[in-house]
């Protein structure tokens, strides 16, 4: 198996293992270990139109909303409180629309703070857990990362708007995805996208009405 | 096309006597273009998971000794029910009638 493709199934058993926790355990092994079939037989026999580790990565993200619908579906609080949740989770984006259509640079330090912190955290604790450990280094140093991309991406957005923009909205949207099941950190996500692409925009139009020295005439 | 129907289909296209599991059947999907997106590990098993519980599919792990002998994870397999496989008789049956058009003639979908 190549790299790309071991990096992918970690990634995907590290998603698949995070939003199962704290189900009944059989619907929760069940789970886990029909993913497991289904990474295996997917190395061994792709369907040949991706690299492997695309494929599987792609087929995880694509069903991100089926499982956390799965997981609120089965969870043990029962419909009215998964109602509640997902209630919840649409206002808070309401409030976060509000919010980045306003413009509150702040969040962009929170967000980065936020991976930086949690990612600094979970790579301290991995070494003390019982198992998959090597799932939560790779979490942690992918927040890590993260977290340094939006804080160089954010720095460069006035100056370098297009490469600015790419590398907060790399740090920020493929592990807010990956941390749906949180809320917080999606919507934090992509209020930092709406925030940073404006800055990034504003950055193109004041670049595209710059005068050079050589248009000027003394 | 709803993810549970496409799936019934291809299982009791193989013969409603087969037994499959989670991938092999998302291979089969995969094939037809407009269910591509209904593969991804989500949607894929989330819809098995709800066929069991609706009773259209049963499901139970496969033997550890030939997982053992052919060095690979457990597949879990299901197979079509007697109920599964006349509510996907009844549910082609009824796309056929709505797809019915009084200008065109049936047209078999």
């Amino acid at each position: 198996m190549s790299g790309g493709a071991r990096l992918s199934t970690t990634l995907v058993r590290g998603w698949v293992r995070f939003y199962t926790r704290g189900m009944a355990p059989k619907a929760r092994t069940d789970r886990l270990a029909e993913i497991e079939s289904d990474l295996w037989e997917n190395s061994r026999q792709p369907s040949g139109s991706l690299p492997v580790g695309m494929e599987v990565v792609l087929r995880s993200v694509l069903g991100i909303p089926s499982d956390i619908t799965w997981r609120l579906e089965n969870a043990r609080v029962g419909a009215r409180v998964a109602g509640i949740v997902i209630g919840f989770a649409l206002e808070l984006e309401r409030i976060g629309v509000w919010i980045t259509r306003r413009g509150l640079p702040g969040l962009t330090g929170l967000l980065m703070w936020l991976y930086l912190g949690g990612g600094v955290l979970v790579v301290a604790l991995a070494p003390f857990q019982s198992q998959g450990q090597g799932g939560m280094a790779f979490v942690g140093g992918w927040a890590i990362l993260a977290a340094l991309a939006i804080r160089w991406g954010r720095s460069r957005v006035t100056r370098r708007p297009v490469v600015g923009f790419i590398a907060v909205a790399g740090g920020a949207v493929p592990l807010g995805l990956v941390l749906m099941a949180t809320v917080v950190a999606p919507f934090l996500a992509v209020s930092v996208v709406v925030v940073e692409g404006r800055r990034a925009w504003r950055a193109v139009g004041v670049r595209r009405h710059v005068i050079k020295p050589s248009h000027v005439r003394l | 096309m709803p993810v549970e129907l496409a799936i019934l289909g291809a299982a009791l296209a193989n013969g409603a006597d087969n037994d499959f599991y989670g991938y092999a059947i998302a291979r089969q999907i995969q094939t037809d273009e407009s269910a591509r997106m209904l593969t991804s590990h989500g949607t894929l098993y989330k819809a098995l998971d709800r066929l069991v519980k609706a009773g259209l599919l049963s499901a139970q792990w496969e033997a550890p000794e030939i997982s053992a002998a052919e060095e690979r994870p457990r597949r879990r397999m299901y197979r079509v029910t007697a109920a599964g496989e006349s509510a996907y008789r009844e549910a082609a049956r009824t796309a056929v009638e709505v797809s019915f058009s009084p200008h065109e003639g049936l047209q078999p979908s």
